[in-house]
Parts: C-alpha cells; sequence; structure tokens
C-alpha cells in the first residue's frame, strides 16, 4: 500500500469526519465562549458571609456616614452611605463610594522608606523596619533639644476635621515647638471674620433647612461646598417640600446654578459688591431688622469714641458707596434688578444669604465674608431658625488636662516661623504660607525637620513651588502619608500611617452644618500594608524622649486618647447620640434633643455602632456676642491696632476690596479661573480610576485638560473647538485644549482643578495640568492668609 | 486503459481504509485523549466523607445552612467543622490529617469547588429551597449519600470550571418545564 496524495487527502477526511463526530470541535468553541471569565488577573467576587460595619468618610472634610460591606469580616468589597447619619442621610459622594480604590491602590506604601538617593527618586526609597523609623526621628528630635532648637520642628497637617490636629499640636507643645501649620481652608478666614465681627473663634452653620429664600452668592451649595452630601440632600428635601426659593449668583452656569430658581450671572468675584447693593437697598428703604440692629449691632450709624473722635458708620458708608447703579457696573446685574432683589430678600422670611466657592480649602478675602455677615446681620438672620448659625461647639475633654505641669505657650508663640512676616498685618491667621516664604527666603532655614500629616502641599498648595522652594532649605522632611503622594515621594522618610478604613479617627463639626456634631470612625479592617497609626506613633515617640513628657501621655494607644477625649462631651452631659432620628425634621419641629448617655463609656458604644452625636444650636434666646462692645460688630473694633493708626473709616467696615491679580492686563487679557467638581477631587488624595471615568470628553480626553472659555472670547483669541494652547500666567503655564462653552463668562477661562498629578498610580500619573501651577496667591491684607481667586492669563494656539 | 481501471479499483478499496483510520484516530482523539488534556485532575486538601456511616447523625442543613440573611453558606468554613472536631475523634487519617494541618493551624481548608457559576450570574439557593415544593440536592449537585472519598475535582484547563459546572441551558430547560420565569434577568441582574 503506497501512501500517495489521494490516499493523504482520504485520511485528512476521515480525520476531519472523526473530529467533527467527537466532543472536541464543539466542546472548543464552547469553552472558547466562556474563556475570558476566569482570567486569573480578573477581579471575581468572593464568596462568604455578607457584613456591614460602619464608620465615617475621612476622604474630604464633609464627615458623611459610610457602611462598608465585608466579607467573612475581612474583605471590604463596597461603600455606601449610612441612612443614620445626621449629616449625609444615606447619601455619599462618588469620592467616598471610590474609598475601597484608596484602600487598594498601587500607590499604598507598603511599610516605612528611607530615601537613600536623591529627593524626588522614587527607587531610592527602601524599606526599614519600624523600629530604625521611629529610632531615626527620636534621635533627630533628640539631638535638636540637646542642641535648644526644639524649634527647628514644624509639622503641616492636612485633616483637620478630627482630633488629630489636636493631639500633634500638644506633642508639639510638649517637645517644644510652637510651629504646627494646617493646609489652607475656607474656615481660616471664615474664623477670624466670625471672630471680629461676633467674638466667636468658629466657623459658621447655615440653617438651609428652615430657609424661605436662599441668596448664594457663589457657593458650590451642590458640588462640594461645606460637607458636600448633607447640602446636597438638604436642599433637595427643601426644594422638593416646596419650603425654598433659591437664587445663585455665579460666572459660572454649574450644576448648582442649573437648580436654581433663578441663576444670575454676575462678573468673575463681584459678589461681594451685590451683597453690598442689596444692603444699600434694604438700608435705603429702611426694610432692615430695626430691632435686631438696634438692640445687637455696633456701628450701623455714626458713632464717637471714647476720645470724641467721630466715626463713619456701616450705614453712611453703604448709602455713599454702593448705589445700584455703581454695583451695576460693577457686577453686570441690572440696578432694577438689584433693588427687586433686596426687597424680596427683606421681605421673605427668613432668608438667607450663603457664599464661598467650591470645596472648603480656599479662604477669602476678609472684607468679602465680612459683606455676607452684615447682610444677613441687617435682617436679625443671626443664631435664628433659617439664619447664619454659630456653630455650639463640642464639649470634648481639652489636652491642656493632661498636661501635669504647666507649659509656656505664649513664650513659644515667640518662637513661631511666619511670625515677623505677619507682624504686618492687624488680623493675621493661617500663617502657612507666611512660614513657607520665610524659610525659603532665609539663608539657613530655622527649621530642619518638617512633618507631615494627611497633607500633599507638593501637589495641593495653590503656586506650589513655595512649598518645594522651602523644603529645599530643610534637612528632613517626614511624611506620614498612607499613599507615594507628591509630598512623600519628596521626603527623606515615609511612616505610612493606617488608611481611613484601617484606623481609629474622630470627626468634629464639619463647616456650613449649623448643629454641632461628633462622631468616631473606627477601623473596618484589619491593616494590610505594615502601616501603624500616626497616633500611636506619636505615643511612641514621646515616651521614647523621655522626662517629663512621659508623664503627659498616659494613653496607651490612639483609641485611648478619643476614649478619654469624649469624657468631656459626658462631663457636660449634652447633646444626645442620634440613632437615625431625622436631625433635618427634629429642627424643623423646633423639638429638643436630650442626653440618652451618662457615661463616656456607653456613649462610645452608641459611637462606635452607628451613632453619631448632636447638638442642637441654641436659636430662641438672645446671642451674648464676644465683642469690644458686646454686640455684633458691623464697624469691627478689634482690627484697631497702633500700628495702623492711619487707617481711615472705610477699613472697619464691610467693603468691596477685591485682590487684584497681579500682571498687565495687555500682557495678560483674560482670567484664569480654577473651578471644581464631583466628580475630580482636588483634596489631598489623586481621583480614582471610578471617578476619572466619570469625567467627560469635553473635561479630560486621554491625557489632555480640556479648558473652558466662552466663543465669544474665543473668536477674539481667534481658537476654535479643540485647539491646543499654552496658558500662560505671571506663576505658571501649561499645555490645554480650548473647549467653547456658553457657561462660562466671556473673558474667563475655566480650569477643573484635580488633574495633573506626577504621582499617585498609573490611572492618573501625566493627566492634565495642575491648576493650582498656575493660580496665584496673594496675602490677603488684613490677615495675611494666602488667598486665591484669579489669575490673569493668556493663551497662546501653538 | 485497462491498466488504469484497474489502478482506480484498488485505490478505492485503500483510500477507504485510510478514510477509516484517519476516522478512528481523530474519534479516538476527541472522545478519550483530548478530554484527558483538557481537564486537570486535582485532589482534595482533605478526603472528606459525606457517607452516612462518618456523618450519621448529620443533615445537610447542619453544615450546609442558610445564613439569617437568607444567603447560602455553601462550603462550610473551619469553624463549623470545628464545632465537632477540635480534636481528632476517631481512627481515621484523614481526620487526623485535618486536625493537625488545619484546626490546630486555624488555617481554613482550601476546598476545590466542583460547581460555581460566572459573576454575571445571581443563583439564589434560597429561592430553589425555601419554597413550597423544594427542590432535591441531587437535581443540581452528586448525592453524596454514600460517598467515603470525594471525586478528583476536574478543571477545564482553558475556561477554569469544573467539568460539571451546570450550563446556561439546563437551567433554562428546568425553568422552562417547571414554569418558572426564564427572562434574562432573573438570572443576569
Amino acid at each position: 500500500m503506497k501512501i500517495n496524495r489521494r490516499a493523504f487527502l482520504q485520511f485528512t477526511a476521515g480525520a476531519i469526519g472523526g473530529t467533527l463526530l467527537s466532543p472536541l470541535p464543539w466542546k472548543l468553541a464552547d469553552d472558547t465562549a466562556i474563556w475570558s471569565q476566569n482570567w486569573s488577573w480578573r477581579p471575581k467576587s468572593q464568596p462568604g458571609e455578607t457584613t456591614w460595619d460602619y464608620s465615617i468618610c475621612r476622604f474630604c472634610p464633609g464627615g458623611c456616614g459610610i457602611k462598608v460591606r465585608l466579607i467573612d469580616a475581612k474583605r471590604a468589597v463596597s461603600i455606601t452611605g449610612n441612612p443614620n447619619s445626621p449629616l449625609s442621610m444615606g447619601g455619599l459622594c462618588p469620592l467616598g463610594r471610590s474609598g475601597l480604590q484608596f484602600q487598594y491602590s498601587p500607590a499604598r506604601v507598603p511599610a516605612p522608606l528611607k530615601q537613600t538617593s536623591r529627593r524626588g527618586d522614587i527607587r531610592g526609597l527602601k524599606p526599614i523596619s519600624w523600629d530604625e523609623a521611629i529610632g531615626e526621628i527620636v534621635k533627630t528630635l533628640k539631638k535638636l533639644d540637646n542642641e535648644s532648637e526644639t524649634n527647628a520642628v514644624a509639622w503641616i497637617t492636612g485633616d483637620t476635621s478630627g482630633s488629630m490636629v489636636q493631639f500633634i499640636d500638644y506633642f508639639l507643645l510638649n517637645y517644644g515647638s510652637p510651629n504646627h501649620f494646617h493646609m489652607p481652608s475656607a474656615v481660616d478666614n471664615q474664623k477670624l471674620v466670625n471672630m471680629a465681627m461676633q467674638g466667636f473663634n468658629q466657623p459658621l452653620g447655615f440653617d438651609i433647612e428652615r430657609a424661605k429664600l436662599i441668596l448664594n452668592f457663589g457657593a458650590s451649595l451642590l458640588e462640594g461646598w461645606g460637607s458636600p452630601v448633607r447640602n446636597q440632600k438638604t436642599f433637595i428635601k427643601a426644594v422638593q417640600d416646596g419650603r425654598t426659593e433659591y437664587i445663585h449668583f455665579d460666572w459660572r452656569e454649574s450644576i448648582t446654578s442649573s437648580r436654581a430658581t433663578q441663576w444670575i450671572p454676575v462678573k468673575p468675584g463681584t459678589q461681594a459688591a451685590l451683597a453690598l447693593g442689596l444692603c444699600h437697598v434694604i438700608v435705603k428703604e429702611g426694610l432692615y431688622n430695626r430691632e435686631f440692629v438696634e438692640a445687637n449691632c455696633f456701628g450701623f450709624e455714626d458713632w464717637e469714641d471714647k476720645e470724641g473722635n467721630k466715626h463713619r458708620g456701616f450705614k453712611a458708608n453703604v448709602l455713599k458707596e454702593y448705589s445700584p447703579s455703581k454695583v451695576a457696573g460693577l457686577t453686570g446685574v441690572p440696578a432694577e434688578k438689584i433693588a427687586q432683589l433686596a426687597r424680596k430678600f427683606s421681605k421673605e422670611g427668613p432668608s438667607l444669604a450663603i457664599w464661598g466657592t467650591g470645596s472648603q480649602n480656599n479662604p477669602a478675602n476678609f472684607y468679602e465674608e465680612m459683606a455676607f455677615i452684615s447682610l444677613n446681620a441687617l435682617l436679625g438672620n443671626i443664631n435664628k431658625p433659617g439664619g447664619v448659625i454659630n456653630q455650639p461647639p463640642v464639649p470634648l475633654k481639652p489636652f491642656e488636662e493632661a498636661l501635669t505641669e504647666g507649659t509656656h505657650r505664649k513664650e513659644l508663640e515667640e518662637l513661631r516661623i511666619g511670625r515677623d512676616t505677619l507682624e504686618e498685618f492687624p488680623f493675621p491667621g493661617n500663617a502657612i504660607y507666611a512660614a513657607l516664604e520665610e524659610i525659603a527666603g532665609s539663608e539657613h532655614s530655622q527649621v530642619k525637620l518638617l512633618f507631615l500629616y494627611e497633607a500633599n502641599p507638593a501637589y495641593c498648595l495653590a503656586e506650589p513651588k513655595a512649598y518645594s522652594e522651602a523644603i529645599s532649605k530643610i534637612d528632613t522632611v517626614v511624611s506620614f502619608s498612607s499613599f507615594l503622594d507628591e509630598s512623600s515621594i519628596n521626603a527623606d522618610l515615609i511612616l505610612p500611617n493606617h488608611t481611613p478604613l484601617e484606623r481609629w479617627d474622630d470627626f468634629i463639626t464639619p463647616a456650613t452644618s449649623p448643629f454641632a456634631f461628633y462622631g468616631i470612625s473606627k477601623p473596618v479592617l484589619n491593616p494590610v500594608k505594615k502601616t501603624r497609626h500616626t497616633g500611636d506613633v506619636l505615643i511612641r515617640i514621646a515616651k521614647a524622649l523621655g522626662g517629663e513628657i512621659v508623664k503627659n501621655f498616659p494613653w496607651s494607644d490612639y483609641q485611648a486618647v478619643l476614649k478619654w477625649r469624649l469624657e468631656g462631651i459626658a462631663e457636660a452631659s449634652e447633646g444626645r447620640a442620634l440613632e437615625g432620628e431625622d436631625v433635618s425634621r427634629v429642627m424643623l419641629t423646633h423639638a429638643r434633643l436630650e442626653p440618652n448617655f451618662k457615661t463616656a463609656d456607653e456613649l462610645w458604644k452608641k459611637l462606635t455602632s452607628g451613632a453619631f452625636w448632636v447638638k442642637l444650636p441654641d436659636t430662641t434666646s438672645e446671642t451674648k456676642f464676644k465683642t469690644p462692645s458686646g454686640k455684633l460688630e458691623l464697624y469691627v473694633q478689634k482690627l484697631k491696632r497702633d500700628k495702623f493708626k492711619k487707617w481711615n473709616d472705610r477699613l472697619f467696615v464691610a467693603n468691596f476690596y477685591p485682590l487684584e491679580p497681579s500682571g498687565k492686563k495687555d500682557k495678560f487679557p483674560y482670567l484664569l479661573i480654577p473651578y471644581e467638581i464631583m466628580q475630580l477631587t482636588s483634596c489631598r488624595v489623586a481621583n480614582p480610576p471610578f471617578m476619572t471615568k466619570l469625567l467627560d470628553d469635553t473635561l479630560l480626553k486621554r491625557k489632555e485638560l480640556f479648558v473652558h472659555v466662552n466663543p465669544a472670547t474665543a473668536r477674539e483669541a481667534r481658537l476654535s473647538e479643540g485647539a491646543r494652547v499654552t496658558v500662560e500666567t505671571p506663576v505658571g503655564k501649561g499645555i490645554v485644549k480650548v473647549h467653547l462653552s456658553e457657561q462660562v463668562a466671556p473673558g474667563v477661562i475655566a480650569m477643573a482643578r484635580g488633574l495633573g498629578h506626577s504621582a499617585f498610580d498609573e490611572y492618573i500619573k501625566g493627566k492634565g495640568v495642575n491648576a493650582n501651577k498656575l493660580t496665584e496667591v496673594q496675602l490677603d491684607p488684613v490677615t495675611g492668609i494666602g488667598t486665591w481667586w484669579a489669575t490673569r492669563a493668556k493663551l497662546t494656539k501653538l | 486503459m485497462e491498466k488504469k481501471s484497474s489502478t482506480k479499483g484498488q485505490s478505492a478499496g485503500s483510500g477507504f481504509l485510510f478514510f477509516i483510520a484517519g476516522f478512528v484516530i481523530a474519534s479516538v482523539f476527541g472522545w478519550v485523549i483530548f478530554p484527558k488534556i483538557l481537564y486537570s485532575v486535582n485532589q482534595q486538601p482533605i478526603k472528606f466523607s459525606h457517607a452516612l456511616e462518618d456523618h450519621a447523625e448529620l443533615e445537610c442543613e447542619n453544615c450546609h445552612f442558610f445564613r439569617d440573611d437568607g444567603t447560602y453558606s455553601g462550603i462550610p468554613k473551619l469553624e463549623t467543622c470545628t464545632e465537632c472536631h477540635e480534636e481528632v475523634q476517631g481512627e481515621n487519617p484523614e481526620e487526623k490529617k485535618f486536625v493537625e494541618q488545619y484546626v490546630q493551624k486555624n488555617k481554613e481548608v482550601p476546598w476545590l469547588r466542583y460547581q460555581w457559576q460566572p459573576d454575571n450570574v445571581y443563583f439564589s439557593h434560597a429561592a430553589h429551597l425555601k419554597v413550597e415544593k423544594p427542590l432535591p440536592c441531587t437535581t443540581c449537585h452528586r448525592d453524596v449519600k454514600k460517598e467515603k472519598i470525594p471525586p478528583p475535582v476536574r478543571i477545564n484547563r482553558l475556561t477554569g470550571y469544573h467539568y460539571s459546572t451546570m450550563k446556561m441551558y439546563v437551567c433554562e430547560d428546568c425553568h422552562a418545564h417547571k414554569g418558572a420565569n426564564n427572562a434574562c434577568n432573573v438570572c443576569h441582574k
């Protein structure tokens, strides 16, 4: 038998027949269809028992209650809102929902790392043991102490929402350094203005629940202002119940403005002028609350001081300077409309004026906030239902009570960095920019050791070069970050903190909340990396330093610190641990909240199993203002300083004094204004992949950021949709694309904040431009706080 | 011409043989060898005996129970086994191995699963058992009443599923016969 071509073909035909009648092709075809379902790198759902645990989200200063779904109590698979939270009422923003992407992020710091090469070289960061890491810090701290240079230690804290910020302060006080700074926050200025006008060192709350008319002077009420989810929920409830009419003034048509009853476009940065225009009409037409103003306000009328000098009051100033026609020119809102709004605002009560910007990291300027508080004060809208509220303090035990002997806090104040710069300001506040400037400008930096806690100044500060220039003069930078962010990469030592889901922490009343709030955020997971709680590390360092400090740190760990502080609330016997009661309804019905706990242990148990402590504001009795006059000061006497004798009366009352951006108008014809949206975080962490997926193509396409420009402005600059341009400001530049949009005011370049990261993971690194790098910071002339709102800019086509 | 035709006849006979040879070889490969290549054969870490004489006093539900929230526990965790086997009770060497290697080390047994459905399938045991006429377990699972040694776990190297994993048509078929809803969203949420 010869095997020839024909035989071969016959054999092949037989083999094909045999194969077709066997399961092989059919099974393979079927298997191929489901082949991709079990790829080893594809995430799979975990079988196991489902449980839920409760905590508080810590990715922004909002304080939302979270509910974490766990499998077999050890693997977290989803985060949703806790319906019992009086702040977030079951809601949660995209950032909170993406919390697990931080937990299991490739950018997590796996263990303590030490830089063995030059700063910024990520490959030079080598793991060391915790004992070595802590040992190194203790050695440096002891050395500085021996050389009597304890004030060479400085600290920057980013998360100021809990007790950690005060614990760090206490640690530094014990060690002997006053140099504790925190990242800029909207409440920095608000607290000062409140202190000046009302005498309370507290941020303000807003009773949105009970207001019938809300005038919003630029606050992103639905997109990140204050406690974002609380504000959204409260607003939606109020609108659904038909209780609230809402008018929004802004230069950009945002989600917030689109939900308003009326959106009235104004020229960028002129909202304070508009508020003063309303004050003018209200005063002129006698529409203000005469009873409140006469009994509770100082400096409304002209007045005479003890020396017999006559002073011009708020009334005369506002009548002279802010006529509707003049304000119309400043703001672009017609004079008739201003008068109409003023009448509406003073007639339909309770009416509330709110203000601010996007997320809470940009302090406003002093006079701007004075204007809004003055407008509310004219209607007697202070500590009243539907008004501006002074948040009741949370009576936690102060750390000073743990001191075994007196310290010399005042003497320490003398050693504060940035003090020389701030002496030029009558009412100084957060000194972070002043301090960084002084460090950068000095030949031999006073600061030799800088700590960072939950702070990423290398990215988040507007004009971040202020930070990089300063650290070039500092010997050692130590970061406690859980993530390899921009600042950690440029640190010498990283001592990673547990993530918020792995650690004990607490949350104290967020900005804009009208009631006092306290909650415990507890670990719902065991640590997945070799991390340690920064609070525990501080206790260990304090004990290793030896001497008198040891006595002042009686706690075994940070959890014990929290329990100890809680005793303060139990002793005060105020407020109530809410276990699901609807706080908005309680406020609307003017009901009282009686304490439902007797001991700190009892309260601790409630707060660690999903309850939250709340104390409602007192809106019925008269407010006792802590000012020199004992009244709310429309003419702020606390601004008086011997050094500033030449100041005229206009500088003591609310006025429209915007900070003029630097640069010449002919060279930089436009205004670059950063804005924030809920799908893009500009906080200390980078945008997680879930949220980056939500960004549309007119904001980020592949790696390019789009700035939004009005078509009229684009025509003038000869730019078409999608054009690639360089945006240049006096402080920096970047390459972006242009999207034409009627939603922004002409002459403005609107740039989203939150992109342009040079660290974190492959999902966000190198995408877009960091708006902070292009944003100019100016020190407020009253407070010395670094503020920003707009920067002059030009567009050059590429 | 003649020569040519005889060649043709001879070729046709032997050609058939070649065809048969090809057919047989391919069939043997397709039916016998291919499945052996396709499935990896794995043994359970512990030869657990379901047989009644070993776990006589137990009902299925003692170990394979519904949790309080209505979800099904599936393969028991170490905790469930430890309720009885904290210490060695009998003479079965597998039990000794179990106690020494897992109970004493507090380590979960990495049991291999015979049945599991893809992530895009929502299968509820409760919907099939907590009903008026519950299905017997053996409708879908093997009968384990007399099983002294668990069968080897044969995993498809291509798909990762066990060879006895039920396919969608089995579900659909049963749903159709029993008059249950066959809409997509019943199983694919």
